[in-house]
């Protein structure tokens, strides 16, 4: 470029030598055309090497005084190759007057249709070189310029006008080639302060090697200015246009000193084609653009700046940028989508002085896909450090996000192989982001704030052909909260949805009126072992799900789940939960159905991964509470009412305040204390606690019934006959016992006591009262203790107890008594009486009835034949037989007094139990004058030995052996002579006696109830 | 009638031997220790000398079946544990119950005891024998 310059300056300076020399030959030998013509070619053969034409040669001066004028037509410099040089008419007019002060003052200056034609060959030589060296001729220029003459100013009287048809340079040499076609130049510069140029080109081309440069480009200036001073230029409206690349400036611009100017310029550009702009761009400086970006578009700029530039102060510069009808592309491998409508604002404030103040302003920047939208504005300060360097610093970035989505156009995104996944909707909202600029790129989130408002209208999503979702409305609001903490993730949630339905596979439905979420969350986005914390409050309204034949409805319910870490351990969770509804309401199929008014659960867990067992491993809490529910089943005649269930639990305390059920005619209660649940999950102490079972009535036929029918229904599950328990081989056995459920096991190291206290009970048709006792639970034992009741039958008291010490060695025993009973409710309530003492039946009146019994059983809960241990004794007095009909047959057959009452005097029968073996103590029945014994033995193979004998008034026995199949009866001594007529033998047995009264004593010290009919202590009985 | 005289002298002689039957005392000591069943090995009895506290006419034993449970399933003085007192050969055994509830009587006959045979006739007639096990 220099050369070219060098080249051009040089041809210039030729050119206005020849002027000078014209005018001076002009001036002082020739003044017509004529004569001065050939002249100046005189002189022109002289001082130029190269061939040339001159067609005429006018001077002025006395007619156009105090101008001097020149006007030269038709000069061609040209070589046997090509024309160097060609103008059509040059014309001057100089101020000479004005001149010789140094003041120039042009009236006209021509230059018409000028050719130049610059070559530089292979070898370097250029076409350029035609004068010829004359050191005269330079001393001459040189002295003319030391003569003192200075120019002080210059001006134009007229506008100068130069049109350039070609300027063509071409240097072989260093493959050089450039051209301007069609350069036209007016420059307006008055005398006064206005001043306007204009210059327009119709081509400029520039190849440098084989890199084009510039191919036909436009180019236009137009600077309208005015200086008073030549210090101080106002510049009206400069535009310089490239193409269709328009550059406007306007406004003032000083010089301060030698090294300060004032500047207040404006500058703006028209809308570019960014197409066309990136054209222009040489090819082989490879793309502007990375090559995953396709965009198009008009861009537009416009700037100010203001103030002094100097090396030390920099002018303020406001600067603006629009993107205006854009589209392209981000490689679509990643973002496979169009982006049309791409519109962008963005403003800078640089302030190069204070670079910490510089700022950026994204007024939009809009981007449109489909039905789909983006766009975003926002601010970045502290772009840059306030430092002499430009060094970029954190900028602070305000930014919001406003979105348009259209769902379906991203469903790709969610496409499985094979399956349909589909969403459908529109999502529109607002993000808002402020963070620092580093903040992000080295992944700082904590720091960063981000809120952002979010909305899906008409959400229908089908994932994997297995969930189906649809609502109305879905908001989603997201609020972070900076943090110093590293990675700690602060943000608050809302979601809302309105009119959810929700279907999963061909079996879950669930409908919901709307559902509102807000959450309080802290991530550690790092440490993924970290457990997120947060506090998520709910509240929905109606809730409907159907899952097969399962139905429920919930209505409002609401409450809070938090759930995080515990403090002294990450890795630990801990959940709290709080849920209360108005209304719920179950049913499955026909079979059941359930509603309750309201219930609130209120529960919280943490999390010990060194537990083993899931309570210790939860540590749960849990409030309930639960008021006016029923439950209809199909298999109860009636509901199941539960006013009020209420109770606490946790691991160290479960407190039950109320739990009242009514069952049909029953109403149960049961409340009370459990402690130390955990320290006996971990072995470190035993459960302590009271619960009080109180019940106003307790309809145990009725609860029976109910029982039975139960059972009914499972009978099926029950062994066959063909597939009797107890099987031999080993096989059938466990597959037996793999249909046979686990037997209850009672805890270890637990003491736990139920009091009872039924005040009303309906127990075999009989009304029983004050039914009360207590169940304890100690260290593998339950003992039902002492439970007395009194009904119209009898008073009643029973003892029992259940151990296990291990699972295929269970215990069960009981101790009953029951005093005043009536003979025939006995038999009702214990038909088994009856097979023992089936005389019993023809009785009528009240007894003493004591059993207790006891065996170890298996898991399957079979008897362990060798632990069956039990005594029974049976004692009643002035019994009678049962009706007069059956007595008066007797009475006859065995010739009874007419006087004898129907009255037996006494009975007194004790029974044990000792393996498999029963044993009935001999007992003696006394009526009129007739007195009969019985006793004997009883196997559970329900075979028997027993001897009865009358003893009055005959001595006569009967041994009765055998099975009720096979039963021998035969005439035998009279054995119990002995025990009950003594005074007839001198050999009392009063060991027998003993024995009897030993099983009574025995069966009797445990008796807490006393008998109306007998003031005595029972057990001195 | 010759029937019913062959009963009534057949009577007769059966009272003559019985009466004329001496029993032998056997000794109580040789019935302390641990006896196995013959017939069913895996049934143990096991007399003690200790004399029941607050009824100094019995002493302690116990009993366990092992097709049932072990000895150490015995709960001490529960199911299992029995009074006992020998008088002359009859050996009266009073058997405890876990819950209290009573004391079942056994009135049995001793047959056979001796350093390390020990038999006895249950009252239904029916005679288990036991064989002395070495502790």
């Amino acid at each position: 470029m220099k050369k070219a310059l060098k080249i051009a300056g040089i041809s210039l300076g030729a050119l206005v030598g020849l002027v000078l020399i014209v005018i001076c030959v002009a001036l002082y030998v020739v003044f017509t055309p004529k004569r001065l013509t050939p002249i100046v070619n005189k002189v022109a053969d002289d001082m130029l090497v190269c061939q040339h034409e001159l067609k005429s040669v006018e001077l002025t001066f006395f007619s156009t005084f105090p101008f001097f004028g020149v006007a030269i037509d038709g000069v061609q410099l040209y070589t046997e190759q090509d024309t160097l040089l060609k103008v059509d008419e040059l014309v001057a007019f100089v101020n000479v007057k004005k001149a010789i002060d140094g003041d120039i003052e042009v009236q006209k200056l021509l230059i018409s249709n000028l050719d130049i034609n610059v070559c530089i060959d292979s070898l370097g030589q250029g076409n350029y070189d035609i004068l010829v060296a004359s050191e005269d001729t330079v001393s001459a220029v040189e002295d003319t310029t030391s003569g003192g003459w200075t120019v002080k100013s210059v001006c134009l009287s007229e506008p100068m006008k130069m049109n350039v048809q070609h300027l063509r340079f071409t240097d072989k040499h260093d493959s050089l080639f450039a051209q301007i076609e069609d350069f036209r130049l007016s420059v307006e510069l008055p005398c006064d302060t206005q001043t306007h140029v204009l210059l327009t080109t119709e081509s400029i081309d520039f190849t440098y090697k084989t890199t084009q440069y510039a191919n036909n480009l436009k180019l236009r200036l137009d600077l309208p200015a005015h200086s008073s001073d030549y210090q101080h230029f106002f510049i009206d409206s400069l535009a310089l246009q490239l193409n269709d690349f328009l550059v406007s400036v306007k406004g003032y611009a000083g010089i301060v000193d030698s090294v300060s100017y004032d500047l207040d310029l404006e500058v703006a550009t028209n809308d570019w084609q960014i197409s066309e702009l990136l054209a222009l761009v040489p090819a082989d400086f490879g793309a502007i653009m990375p090559p995953e970006i396709q965009l198009d578009g008009k861009i537009a700029f416009s700037a100010q700046a203001k103030g002094v530039y100097s090396p030390t102060e920099m002018p303020l510069v406001d600067a603006r940028v629009w993107l205006k009808n854009g589209h392209g592309n981000y490689d679509k491998t990643v973002l496979p989508y169009d982006f049309s409508a791409l519109d962008a604002d963005i403003f800078a404030h640089v302030d190069l002085n204070k670079k910490d103040q510089i700022t950026a302003t994204i007024h939009k920047l809009y981007a449109k896909t489909g039905k789909t939208s983006v766009q975003l504005s926002g601010k970045a300060t502290h772009i840059l450090k306030d430092d002499t360097a430009f060094v970029v610093a954190n900028p602070f970035c305000d930014l919001k996000l406003r979105l348009n989505v259209n769902l379906p156009e991203f469903n790709q995104y969610i496409a499985t192989e094979g399956t349909t996944s589909t969403m459908k909707g529109v999502l529109s909202g607002n993000i808002n982001v402020q963070t620092q600029l580093n903040d992000v790129t080295e992944e700082r989130y904590n720091r960063v704030k981000l809120n952002g408002d979010l909305a899906i209208r008409g959400l229908d999503v089908q994932y994997e052909d297995t969930i189906f979702a649809t609502a109305d409305l879905l908001k989603l609001g997201i609020k972070t909260h900076p943090t110093n903490t590293p990675n700690l993730l602060v943000a608050d949630c809302e979601l809302g949805f309105d009119k959810l339905r929700a279907k999963m596979g061909k079996d879950l439905n669930a409908n919901l009126s709307f559902i509102n979420l807000k959450a309080n969350a802290q991530v550690d986005i790092k440490d993924t072992t970290a457990i997120p914390t947060a506090d998520i409050q709910f509240a929905m309204g109606d809730v409907d799900v159907a899952m097969d034949t399962i139905v429920a409805f919930v209505k409002n319910p609401k409450g809070l789940l938090a759930v995080g870490s515990t403090k002294h351990d990450k890795q630990a969770q801990r959940v709290n939960v709080n849920l209360s509804a108005d209304q719920l309401q179950a049913s499955m199929g026909k079979d059941m159905s359930a509603k309750t008014a309201n219930f609130s659960i209120a529960a919280s867990a943490r999390y010990n991964k060194k537990a083993d067992n899931l309570l210790l491993k939860w540590n749960p809490r849990l409030d309930f509470n639960l008021e006016q529910a029923q439950a209809d089943l199909a298999t109860l005649p009636f509901p199941v009412v539960i006013p009020q269930i209420k109770f606490n639990y946790s691991n160290r305390d479960f407190k039950i305040d109320t739990s009242n059920i009514i069952l049909g005619n029953s109403n149960f209660s049961l409340a009370g204390e459990i402690h130390n649940l955990g320290k006996w999950l971990r072995k470190e102490g035993i459960v302590e606690g009271e619960m009080r079972f109180t019940s106003e009535m307790t309809d145990v036929d009725e609860l029976l019934a109910i029982v039975n029918s139960l059972e009914d229904d499972t009978e099926p599950t029950t062994p066959t006959p063909e597939q009797p328990k107890g099987a031999d081989s080993d096989e059938p056995q466990a597959t037996q016992q793999d249909s046979v459920s686990e037997p209850f096991m009672v805890p270890q190291q637990m003491n736990v006591s139920f009091v009872t206290n039924i005040k009303r009970a309906k127990v075999f048709g009989e009304d029983v009262r004050n039914l009360g006792g207590k169940i304890y639970i100690n260290d593998g034992v339950m003992i039902l203790e002492e439970m007395g009741f009194i009904c119209d039958a009898a008073k009643l008291q029973l003892q029992a107890m259940y151990k296990t010490p291990r699972k295929d060695h269970i215990y069960a025993g009981f101790d009953y008594h029951m005093v005043d009973v009536d003979v025939h409710k006995l038999i009702e309530m214990i038909p088994q009486v009856d097979t023992l003492l089936p005389m019993l039946r023809t009785f009528e009146g009240k007894i003493q009835f004591h059993i207790a019994a006891e065996t170890f059983v298996n898991s399957q809960y079979q008897l362990k034949p060798s632990t069956l241990r039990g005594a029974c004794a049976l004692e009643g007095k002035d019994l009678v037989v049962l009706d007069n009909e059956t007595f008066n047959t007797i009475s006859k057959l065995l010739l009874f007094k007419k006087k004898t009452e129907n009255k037996v005097d006494s009975i007194s029968a004790q029974i044990t139990l000792y393996k498999d073996l029963v044993t009935v103590y001999p007992f003696c029945v006394t009526m009129d004058k007739y007195m009969v014994a019985m006793g004997g033995s009883h196997y559970l193979d329900m075979s028997f030995d027993y001897h009865v004998c009358a003893l009055k008034p005959v001595y006569l026995g009967v041994d009765v052996k055998g099975n009720f199949d096979d039963m021998s009866i035969k005439l035998a001594k009279a054995k119990y002579a002995k025990d009950f007529r003594p005074h007839f033998h001198r050999d009392v047995d009063e060991n027998a006696a003993q024995i009897r009264q030993l099983i009574s004593n025995s069966l009797k010290k445990n008796v807490k109830i006393k008998s109306d009919t007998d003031n005595a202590d029972p057990k001195n009985d | 009638m010759k029937k019913i005289y062959f009963l009534i002298a057949a009577a007769l002689l059966a009272v003559t031997f019985t009466s004329c039957q001496k029993d032998e005392e056997t000794n109580e000591q040789d019935l302390y220790g641990k006896w196995q069943n013959k017939e069913n090995a895996k049934e143990y009895r096991v007399f003690y000398n200790d004399i029941v506290a607050n009824d100094p006419t019995y002493k302690w034993g116990k009993e366990w079946d092992e097709n049932d449970r072990y000895e150490d399933d015995l709960t001490e003085h529960g199911n299992g544990w029995f009074k006992w007192k020998k008088t002359k050969n009859n050996l009266l055994e009073l058997h405890q119950m876990d819950n209290g509830g009573a004391e079942i009587p056994q009135e049995n006959t001793i047959t056979v005891l001796t350093a390390t045979e020990f038999s006895y006739k249950r009252k239904d007639g029916k005679i288990y024998s036991f064989t002395k096990v070495k502790e």
